[in-house]
């Protein structure tokens, strides 16, 4: 990210525009799509207000994730198919907490919290250091196998019954939010705050800490920061570590919205993928704006009776166009390719 | 022709971790370990027939390996596969030739995902959508539409294959991570295209299809007039699945060792390279993706015979991952590592149950709470998650890669006193040496012989 400081200048501003008209361009795009669809199939699809509101309340998680993805892809090179899978394996740590050893709710959060960094920072450790210069292939059927382990472990400890966690924030009788002129239930409301936190902390931390600025270094070129001293395979354990923790926190406020079932991440997953994709896997931002895209495009087909049933292939859809239409997102940067 | 090795890492990874010798030993002290495991369970219940058998044809298999001279190997090694397949359906019960049968489907599935992955190096983790359409053709046609199940089963291979060649174009254009995310997400969706209700109509929703009897087929007339016994229904499905096993075997076979298959090869091990040397690279990808397609869809074509019913969930993430995991663990661009790796993944799956269970472990178990006393029928997948983490990071090549080293091994010559190429060594020493530096690259004939890769001829 390049920033220049003194006066706005032109092109500056030229260039902001751009990428406003870059990052609104699926809406425009889904919006002559629903006008099309709507003239076809008489009416039935709509873009309601409704559906922009809980849809980017519900795209703050999937943004996280995708925030999570976008971390690892970022300092280490690796597309984290477990993801989550270890954001399942957090939840239910929180389950536990709550449910068996009685702890209040947001305590809970914090030690999971805990938990996954620690989890985190192990499974790089033990699991992805020896991969770490390995061809693609290696590293995608390594994670993949993580995802088995984890996801099977989860079924093993937990069961598969669907369980659910009450929220403070959403205890029964609360009632829904009133925001421009559509009702946003308190689970999204809570849902939408906390990640809203956590993504504005991640990005003090790599913005204006000198561990973050570490951190950025050590993704970008490994050689020299470790010739400038920096530990960079620490740094590469605390870039797990806070995406296992993003990852965990978009799991923990997932719950209240949909249940928790040790399968529950998987279309979360496929969600955030899309989320990472179309804001470009290289780019933080991108993959917190993918998601509120993501969110309302989820939103808008799954009002429609017709798509209703089929919003996980829509996703998927959405990952094809993207790959095919513009490779690198809506705001990742252009790949170079070695030869 | 050198194999994956070329395409993946034989050292680097563990030699990080453990150092070459270190490897060596830990994989020994690996495979002794799961030896003695396959033991213990065998020996602490009651053997299946099956099972007996599978324990004799292996031993077979290692006594062909270690006594007969190698030029003949390949011959034993078939004509053992050959009779074996010929024979045993003979002599199990029905549930028996049901496994078998389930074995072999799963092996034309392994076969499919290894051309695709290990032959093209394309990843897919979608492969169970391509068996999903022609399960899907062939639920639909035979239980609807009263087709007869060979054409439905060719329609359906078919079908896959046009699929396929829609896949294939995308991945002209996306590389890498990229396409192993767009296949990942064709895996995670599919389940839910199964069940969308303005299809199921057809698809009959999540309730899935069921193929009722009347509308399979019979076993043919002369089959059932056959001098001493007649063939019982299962063992006809059985022998119909080897054969399409055995076809699909030799197709991809040969297609390897053919002009397509290698340039196939070149395009994995360096696209630049291959489209230096003139190779239409959007045209051979496509064409891989379109034939492992139509054996995928072989492969899903026969779950849906042989469960006689199509199911969404069957298809799902776990399917493709559970696929993957057998070529990776068998051994990438290698029939004999389909071969294994499907056989292998299928037994663990089938036999959960009878693993044991964390609670059997040997110090922890029993101070470890009631929840782990049962083991849930699809937890074989912590097995195989683990089993595909080693592998990748100890034994890139699989088992099949690990089996070729041995077979063409200094080791092996030195136990059993056996030079392969004698021959050339002994011309090479008798030249007259040019100069001592000539000399001394060629003298040591092992280390020209000992290729770490595997070699095919």
């Amino acid at each position: 990210m390049v920033r220049t400081r003194g006066s706005l200048r032109s092109d500056q501003l030229l260039h902001w525009l751009a990428q406003a008209l870059i990052v609104v361009s699926p809406l425009i795009v889904l919006y002559f799509l629903l006008a099309v669809l709507k003239w076809v199939f008489n009416g039935d699809v709509v873009f309601d207000r409704q559906y922009i509101v809980t849809g980017i309340a519900q795209g703050s998680v999937y943004g996280a994730l995708a925030l999570a993805l976008v971390l690892i892809y970022r300092s280490t090179d690796v597309i984290n198919f477990a993801q989550g899978e270890m954001a399942m394996f957090c939840t239910f740590i929180s389950w536990s907490l709550i449910t068996q050893a009685h702890w209040n709710w947001y305590a809970a959060l914090v030690g999971t919290l805990v938990f996954s960094a620690i989890f985190g920072a192990i499974i790089q450790r033990v699991v992805i250091r020896p991969i770490e210069n390995a061809p693609l292939l290696t590293v995608v059927i390594v994670t993949l196998g993580l995802f088995q382990v984890v996801n099977s472990l989860g079924v093993f400890i937990w069961q598969t019954q669907p369980k659910t966690i009450v929220a403070p924030y959403a205890k029964v009788g609360t009632k829904a939010i009133q925001i421009f002129g559509a009702s946003l239930g308190r689970t999204y409301v809570g849902a939408l705050v906390i990640t809203i936190v956590v993504m504005g902390l991640i990005y003090v931390f790599f913005n204006y800490t000198k561990l973050g600025l570490a951190s950025r270094a050590s993704a970008q070129n490994p050689v020299a920061s470790r010739l400038c001293g920096v530990p960079v395979s620490l740094m590469l354990t605390i870039g797990w570590a806070l995406a296992a923790m993003v990852g965990a926190t978009a799991g923990v406020v997932a719950v209240p919205i949909q249940g928790l079932d040790p399968e529950f991440m998987q279309g979360l997953l496929l969600y955030a993928f899309a989320a990472a994709v179309l804001g470009g896997l290289d780019s933080p931002v991108g993959a917190v704006v993918g998601g509120f895209l993501i969110g309302i495009i989820q939103n808008v087909v799954g009002g429609s009776a017709l798509l209703k049933d089929i919003k996980d292939p829509v996703a998927f859809v959405v990952i094809i166009l993207v790959l095919v239409v513009r490779p690198t997102g809506l705001l990742g940067s252009k790949q170079v390719r070695k030869v | 022709m050198n194999d994956v090795s070329n395409a993946m890492p034989t050292s680097g990874l563990s030699d990080q971790l453990l150092g070459a010798r270190g490897r060596r030993l830990a994989i020994g002290v690996v495979a002794g370990l799961v030896g003695l495991w396959f033991a213990y369970l065998y020996f602490k219940q009651q053997p299946r027939p099956l099972q007996t058998a599978l324990i004799l044809g292996l031993a077979y298999f290692v006594l062909v390996l270690l006594a007969a001279p190698r030029r003949y190997q390949r011959l034993f090694g078939l004509l053992g596969i050959a009779v074996f397949f010929v024979l045993v359906p003979l002599f199990m019960p029905k549930f028996e030739n049901d496994i078998l049968s389930d074995y072999g489907v799963y092996i034309l599935a392994a076969i499919s995902l290894n051309m695709l992955i290990g032959m093209t190096g394309e990843i897919s983790l979608g492969h169970g959508a391509l068996l999903a359409i022609a399960a899907y053709t062939v639920g639909i046609m035979v239980a609807q539409h009263q087709v007869s199940l060979y054409l439905a089963i060719l329609v359906g291979a078919l079908l896959a294959t046009a699929v396929g060649f829609l896949l294939g174009l995308p991945s002209v254009r996306l590389s890498g991570p990229y396409l192993a995310i767009a296949t990942l997400g064709l895996a995670i969706a599919l389940p839910t295209l199964g069940k969308w209700s303005k299809i199921d109509k057809w698809t009959l929703g999540s309730q899935g299809i069921a193929i009722r009897p009347k509308f399979l087929p019979q076993v043919p007339e002369p089959l059932q007039h056959l001098p001493h016994r007649a063939i019982s229904l299962d063992e006809y499905k059985f022998f119909l699945t080897a054969a399409l096993v055995a076809i699909a075997a030799l197709l991809v076979w040969n297609f390897r060792r053919g002009r397509i298959g290698r340039a196939l090869v070149a395009v994995r091990d360096s696209e630049p390279a291959a489209q230096v040397i003139g190779l239409n690279l959007a045209r051979h990808k496509v064409i891989g993706f379109m034939f492992s397609a139509f054996i995928a869809g072989l492969s899903g074509a026969l779950i849906a015979y042989q469960l006689a019913s199509v199911h969404p969930d069957t298809f799902g993430l776990n399917l493709s991952i559970a696929i993957l995991a057998m070529i990776v663990i068998g051994g990438l661009d290698s029939i004999l590592g389909s071969i294994i790796g499907a056989v292998l993944i299928r037994w663990l799956t089938l036999n959960t149950t009878r693993l044991p269970a964390p609670t059997d472990a040997p110090l922890l178990g029993s101070h470890l709470p009631d929840q782990f006393k049962t083991f849930p029928t699809y937890a074989a997948g912590v097995y195989y998650g683990l089993a595909l983490i080693l592998i990748m990071i100890f034994l890139p090549s699989g088992i099949a890669g690990a089996y070729y080293r041995f077979v063409r091994s200094p080791y092996r010559e030195r136990l059993f006193g056996r030079r392969g190429k004698a021959a050339p060594a002994a011309a090479v020493d008798e030249l007259p040496a040019a100069g001592d530096s000539a000399g001394a690259q060629l003298s040591p004939p092992t280390t020209v012989d000992a290729p770490r890769e595997v070699t095919r001829s």
